[in-house]
């Protein structure tokens, strides 16, 4: 073929067609697709096959995969989501950094690694595994609970060490204590540079830049795809690790009001990214290193699971937390991060260890990683089970924090000339109501309001979570997209009101079927309000006159939108008085407005459908 | 630290910095990228080829998202007269590319990809830059949906062939036929496996958007092997996809993601391959705008009106392909690569791209400025018998009548309520198929395009009470209030900003769907909030209701039942 010259990286595709096999295998047996991708490597290289040769590609998707994932790490950075429970989170992450690095120390030295492989050894096996954690949190819908909150909050100061430590140990020299104290001076002078200019971005530049664009969905994904690379390359171009950069850029852009969406735009291409770079990971491990040290794995593994978590209820306990708030918030941080694995790679390049101490590293992953999957998605289980053990523990003096999370609320999908004069009503029988909408004017447009608007598409299943579809009492959709109105339905609560828009009949018919429990046909509603007006057009002209004035009035109103009224108010709502249950135009027995919905009656001559076909 | 990582930190910022200049004017994309790209290649920022290999999983993207969108049922939905269409025009204009690239002295295969670029219309840019239309269901959007459509598949076609290695017969031959063995194996899959591997995935977004790109990796890595075009390969796989399934939000936000991340890498890196133009690269780049911008319109508008359609239509339509296609710069640079087409084309076929590409999103904007000139310059004379031949008119002039615009639901609907109480009334519409049912039931119609002076006079617009539109058009819309006539004037428009200028400017009345409905939803959702009723006796009771609706009205199989929405045109 013609463009034959160029061809289809065989070690990529390699990559990507095994891991895709391992993820269903693995996904079968309910284990982390991360463990997937790193047997991937392992199975690929060097340990099973050793048919794959690292060729440019994949170097590069490796290295873009660590930097997305931390740029992705730096976007749901959101200091907003832990706020209610900041301190007792900064005492714990404190408190269990020092702890398990301790633990980590004392358990590696006692298994005979020499000084400075214990070192690296337990600076790198601190960390919680954020992608598992939240990954397998939310599926079970237990993200925003409080123990999840807690272990979010700790994860995400955790996150912060791990940039610093990365710089760190990216430095150039380590020959003595000065150049070490040097360089580690240096390196944080450049990352407050870096995050000065983020801040004054993110304060400044950003929510300008990305209104310009939030129109546009390729432009606005480019453009943060841009931002990224633009601190990536400037890490680069400061001999700082690219991670730093990537991850201040996704820090400085989590400030922006768009960054749901965003997040979710970048995420499919971090996940593709993520297979090359552990799987890399995997195929830089001979056979040989691997399992060097497995009995020091698993002894370790063992020790650092019950550690980790005793450590992490004790500190959580000390935050007079229930027991089972502390008991939950642990069992979910025991395993070892795919960041240990991060680290080490580091630290092999830069010669501090020896591949061996990365298989071990890699094996602690693999197995901690698998075991706490099953740890975390049985975790109220365990609980109950062992529940005697926490019982002294309990004590009248111990509460958790109430959390705000949406229940029994309306989700509200986009908002349009037929939904916006309804929000009032909304809210007023529902309670919350959460507006998920892609229109980047939105959110703007209703600051001021008692409604939260997300921004994104309705598409993404995390924007779902984060509106609460799940638990919320109503849902509205203004769209006439078929999948997203079957996607409402199908998520929805089975006790929950779904409403839904459709372009037409035949549409709606299938809707009802789908379970949507009623379903607006504006079209057809607006067309026997045509047909009426004409009627009155022919039949009395001065009648049709005061109709059709009365009703430009209320579309002047609607036009002007909330800017025309103070902001706040009721009234901020354009047409929000066309609702009001006791205006005139609303009456329910005045003749324009019979509510028992006889202006939809099949038999009414208004609507009469042969009407179209019969002349 | 990967060699590639700076180069493609130019490109995204690069690309970026063009876009947020852009945001202003309603200029597409690609030829953004495109002079992104040159300025690039042109300012040495990187070595010319070092992203060539992410460029072409660009290209694998770009084809699978083509093939993971060609759903059957768009098979099924292609306007009747669209593929006639096409293929006159592709034929046409290519015949002509042909000759034109043979006359500047290229080879009889060169010139082959000279005449794909000058035939070939971009379906990204096109269907960017008439959105509007589309979603409207206008009747020019839905013939630019559909042509964009028809062209795609051809382009496939001819890369099929194309990508033969050798000229022989055979070799073609043998590439076609490894090239349905392929499509089998990717229908097989799309049938048999793929809803199998949706279920096993247990609705993991990320496992989901991975089996797709194995997929495209799988099939990309046969094609190889089979040393078939990638492009093949990525059609195929696009193909075994199908969208029927109920976690496909999560693939195809997935998929836009990945290909909007490699096709930027594509388009740029097209760009920065570019080397300085020379004079016979601009006569080139500018023989096939010609091409393009003159005469590829004026070969569609012609085989529209023999269509049946009218001028108005026809000229729209044609405004929306004067570009070139994005298949043709793919064929490009596998022809570079393959050292079938000399770097001239190249640089020719580019240029001209992304020029067409900007030309196009200019004449979009003024279409209805360019086809009044070429009214003036009298292109449709020969139209106007055809005009009022179609048309069926009363024998006495009509007068104190009501002139309604479009006959689509909304339209009908008014018509019969004025015969109801013995209103004179007479129908103009400009789609044929909507013509021919007006005709059937009413007597009184005129076929073309409401914004026509001829038309106009028939329809006796001076003499009329009233002019009701149904199209939420803002062009005809403005055309309407600025005739003179002291009919009243009901509109339509999208929303309600756009109503409050209409009525400023003279309209008695403006119907804006949403905001008519909005009201009687509102009741119907407090009634429905503050009902007793459990969820599920409301459902059944409000589909209770729709279903008898529609079974009295008998409506289902007569005109179809998705001509059921009242006013959609």
């Amino acid at each position: 073929m013609a463009a034959g010259s160029v061809t289809i990286a065989t070690d990529f595709a390699l990559i990507v067609l095994t891991a895709v096999a391992l993820g269903y295998l693995f996904r079968l047996s309910g284990q982390p697709t991360i463990v997937a991708y790193l047997v991937t490597g392992i199975v690929l290289g060097p340990v099973f096959l050793d048919v794959i040769t690292e060729g440019e590609l994949v170097e590069l998707m490796a290295e873009l995969g660590l930097g997305f994932l931390l740029f992705l790490l730096g976007l749901k950075l959101r200091i907003d989501d832990i706020r209610e429970i900041l301190r007792p989170v900064i005492n714990i992450a404190l408190w269990q950094t020092v702890l398990q690095t301790a633990l980590a120390f004392a358990v590696a030295y006692a298994l005979g690694f020499t000084l400075v492989q214990t070192t690296i050894i337990a600076l790198a096996t601190v960390f919680g595994a954020t992608p598992i954690i939240v990954k397998v949190l939310a599926d079970k819908d237990e993200l925003t609970s409080l123990p999840g909150k807690i272990d979010v909050g700790v994860l995400i100061l955790q996150d912060i060490y791990l940039v610093v430590l990365l710089a760190i140990l990216g430095a150039d020299s380590f020959e003595n204590p000065t150049t070490i104290a040097a360089n580690i001076a240096e390196i944080f002078v450049l990352m407050a540079g870096i995050g000065v200019f983020s801040y004054l971005a993110a304060r400044h530049v950003l929510p300008g830049l990305f209104r310009m664009v939030a129109g546009d969905r390729e432009a606005f994904f480019i453009v943060g795809i841009a931002w990224a690379f633009l601190f990536i390359y400037g890490s680069m171009a400061l001999d700082l690790s690219i991670e730093v950069g990537a991850f201040l850029a996704g820090l400085s852009l989590a400030q922006v009001q768009y960054t749901t969406e965003l997040t979710e735009r970048v995420r499919p291409l971090t996940d593709l990214f993520m297979v090359v770079f552990f799987s890399s990971i995997g195929l830089r491990i001979a056979a040989d290193d691997l399992f060097e040290f497995w009995q020091e794995a698993v002894i370790a593994s063992i020790a650092l699971m019950l550690g980790n978590f005793l450590i992490m209820f004790y500190l959580i306990n000390r935050e007079d937390f229930t027991p089972e708030t502390s008991f939950l918030g642990s069992i979910n941080m025991v395993q070892v991060s795919e960041f240990s694995l991060v680290v080490g790679a580091l630290a092999v390049q830069q010669e501090f260890i020896e591949e061996p101490i990365l298989g071990y590293l890699s094996l602690m992953a693999i197995m901690t990683m698998s075991a706490s999957t099953y740890l975390i998605k049985y975790n109220h289980q365990l609980y109950d089970l062992t529940r005697p053990l926490w019982a002294r523990f309990e004590s009248d003096d111990k509460r958790d924090v109430e959390l705000k999370t949406y229940r029994d609320h309306a989700v509200v999908i986009g908002v349009d000339d037929v939904t916006e004069p309804v929000l009032p009503v909304l809210h007023e029988t529902v309670g919350d109501v959460v507006i998920v909408d892609r229109n980047p004017e939105t959110s703007d447009r209703f600051d001021d309001t008692p409604y939260d608007v997300i921004y994104g598409d309705f598409k993404h299943g995390e924007l779902r979570k984060e509106a609460g579809l799940d638990r919320a009492s109503v849902v509205l959709s203004s769209s006439v997209q078929s999948e997203i109105n079957e996607t409402a339905i199908r998520e929805a609560d089975d006790d929950a009101l779904v409403i839904v828009e459709s372009d037409g009949v035949d549409n709606a018919v299938d809707l009802y079927e789908a379970g949507a429990h009623y379903v607006t046909i504006p079209t057809v509603l607006a067309g026997i309000r045509i047909r009426e007006y004409l009627t009155c057009y022919i039949r009395d002209r001065s009648a049709f006159r005061t109709l059709v004035d009365d009703d430009i009035g209320w579309l002047r109103s609607a036009a002007a939108g909330p800017s025309s009224v103070e902001p706040g108010s009721d009234r901020s709502k354009p047409g929000a008085d066309r609702f009001d249950p006791d205006a005139d135009r609303f009456d329910p027995d005045a003749d324009r407005f019979d509510p028992d919905a006889d202006r939809f009656d099949p038999d009414a001559d208004r609507f009469d459908p042969d009407g179209d076909t019969d002349v | 630290m990967s060699e590639l990582i700076e180069p493609l930190a130019f490109v995204f910022i690069v690309a970026a910095v063009m876009l947020l200049i852009a945001t202003r004017a309603p200029v597409p994309a690609v030829p953004l990228y495109i002079l992104a790209g040159l300025g690039i290649g042109a300012g040495g920022l990187i070595d010319p080829g070092t992203t060539l290999e992410l460029a072409q999983l660009g290209i694998a993207f770009l084809v699978f998202a083509f093939g993971v969108n060609a759903e059957p049922s768009r098979f099924l939905s292609v306007a009747r007269d669209s593929e006639h269409v096409a293929a006159v025009q592709v034929l046409a204009v290519g015949s002509l590319g042909f000759v034109a690239g043979l006359s500047f002295g290229l080879d009889p295969l060169p010139a082959v990809y000279f005449a794909v670029a000058a035939a070939l219309s971009s379906s990204l840019v096109g269907r960017e830059l008439a959105e509007g239309e589309i979603r409207r269901n206008l009747i020019h959007g839905r013939l630019t949906e559909s042509i964009h459509f028809v062209q795609d598949l051809f382009a496939v076609g001819i890369i099929l062939v194309l990508g033969a290695a050798t000229f022989s017969l055979d070799a073609i031959a043998l590439q076609l036929g490894y090239g349905v063995l392929l499509f089998v194996a990717a229908i097989l899959i799309r049938i048999y496996v793929f809803d199998l591997l949706v279920r096993l995935s247990g609705d993991s977004d990320e496992l989901i958007m991975l089996t797709g790109i194995g997929l495209l990796i799988g099939f990309l890595a046969i094609a190889e092997i089979l040393d078939l075009s990638i492009v093949v390969g990525a059609f195929a796989a696009g193909i075994s996809i199908t969208q029927e399934f109920e976690h496909n939000l999560a693939l195809l936000s997935a998929l836009e993601s990945i290909e909007n991340f490699f096709t930027a890498i594509f388009f740029v890196t097209l760009g920065s391959l570019v080397v300085a133009p020379s004079v016979e690269v601009l006569s080139m780049a500018g023989a096939l705008m010609l091409g393009i911008v003159v005469v590829k319109p004026l070969v569609t508008i012609w085989a529209l009106i023999y269509q049946g359609y009218d001028p108005r239509t026809a000229a729209l339509t044609s405004f929306s392909l004067d570009q070139i296609s994005e298949f043709a710069l793919v064929l490009a640079i596998s022809g570079l690569l393959a050292g079938t087409i000399p770097q001239t084309l190249f640089d020719a076929i580019i240029l001209a791209a992304a020029a067409t590409m900007v030309t196009s999103s200019i004449t979009y904007a003024y279409e209805n400025t360019f086809y009044r000139v070429l009214d003036r310059i009298g292109l449709f004379g020969s139209t106007r018998q055809l005009t009022r031949e179609r048309s069926s008119l009363p024998d006495e002039p009509l007068d104190n009548h009501v002139v309604v615009v479009g006959y689509g639901k909304l339209g009908s609907s008014v018509v019969s309520v004025c015969r109801e109480l013995g209103k004179p009334v007479i129908v103009v519409e400009n789609d044929p198929d909507r013509f021919e049912l007006a005709r059937e039931f009413h007597e009184t119609c005129v076929f073309g395009d409401a914004m026509n002076d001829d038309v106009q006079a028939l329809l006796g617009i001076d003499r009329a009470e009233l002019i009701v539109s149904t199209a939420p058009d803002r062009s005809l819309s403005e055309e309407i209030l600025s005739l003179s006539t002291n009919a009243d004037v009901i509109l339509r428009a999208d929303d309600t900003e756009v109503a409050v200028e209409l009525v400023d400017d003279g309209a008695t009345y403006v119907n804006v769907t949403d905001f008519l409905a909005s009201e009687q939803f509102g009741h119907t959702l407090s009634r429905l909030l503050t009902a007793d009723s459990s969820p599920e006796s409301l459902r059944q009771e409000n589909y209770r209701l729709l279903r008898e609706r529609v079974s009295d009205s008998g409506i289902v199989g007569q005109i179809g039942p998705e001509e059921l929405g009242p006013n959609r045109r």
